[in-house]
């Protein structure tokens, strides 16, 4: 897929756990590894809300567009 | 669900009695096959009933029987359909290839038995033109309906994996 999940970048930057934030966000860390890993086929607007607000960054800085 | 318990324990009916029978129904192919004996029980294979002296007529049994396992087999799997589906597995890709199966063999089925009714006819040198709906246009319709069904069950599971990953 062309969209490209940066969200360990952003949890290395912020120096926060995967079971952490998916704590805060309120999923479970498979959920979360599946969207880290780039297996989700969507993501809903209000889990990016939480992500982007407990992170404190915008979705470009979690997600980007790679031509294939 | 208790629609479903209905229909799995009709459909168990009819495994069971169909495995009583099928060996005396298939003691007696191979009795009527091997010998010329004349009996005065008419045997009717798809409402005619065949010269058992004739080879046709013993073509004719042979056919019935094949149409009968396939539809024996296509029950098989219909079981196999039910027991996932109590089991609450829906959206599945064993029930999608399940419902592919059903299909062609109930298609299949339809098939054998216009083949067999035409055949049967022959033997008696009655030919006869049946128009209106019969058992060849109930059957294949059926097939293609379960076939139908497949594909149905194909966008649907992947509907649902879409839905598993959605975060």
């Amino acid at each position: 897929m062309p969209i490209i999940v940066n969200l360990d970048v952003m949890l290395a930057k912020r120096k926060m756990r995967s079971n952490e934030l998916a704590e805060k966000i309120g999923i479970t860390t498979a959920n979360l590894s599946i969207l880290k890993t780039g297996k989700a086929k969507a993501i809903r607007f209000s889990t990016l809300e939480l992500i982007c607000e407990i992170l404190e960054c915008q979705p470009g800085d979690i997600m980007e567009f790679v031509k294939e | 669900m208790r629609k479903l318990y209905i229909l799995k324990t009709i459909v168990d009916f009819i495994w069971i009695m169909s495995l009583l029978f099928y060996p005396i129904i298939l003691f007696l192919t191979f009795f009527f096959i091997f010998t010329n004996e004349i009996i005065d029980v008419p045997i009717k294979i798809t409402s005619v009933s065949i010269d058992l002296t004739s080879p046709l007529g013993k073509i004719a049994l042979v056919a019935g029987n094949i149409y009968f396992i396939i539809l024996l087999v296509a029950l098989f799997y219909f079981r196999k359909l039910m027991n996932n589906f109590r089991k609450r597995l829906i959206f599945e890709e064993t029930n999608q290839f399940l419902f592919d199966k059903i299909g062609s063999l109930v298609v299949v089925s339809s098939i054998v038995y216009l083949l067999t009714d035409f055949i049967a006819s022959s033997s008696v040198n009655k030919v006869e033109i049946n128009f209106g709906y019969g058992p060849f246009l109930y059957l294949l319709g059926l097939g293609l309906f379960f076939k139908v069904l497949a594909e149905v069950f194909k966008i649907g599971k992947t509907m649902k994996d879409e839905n598993e990953l959605t975060i």
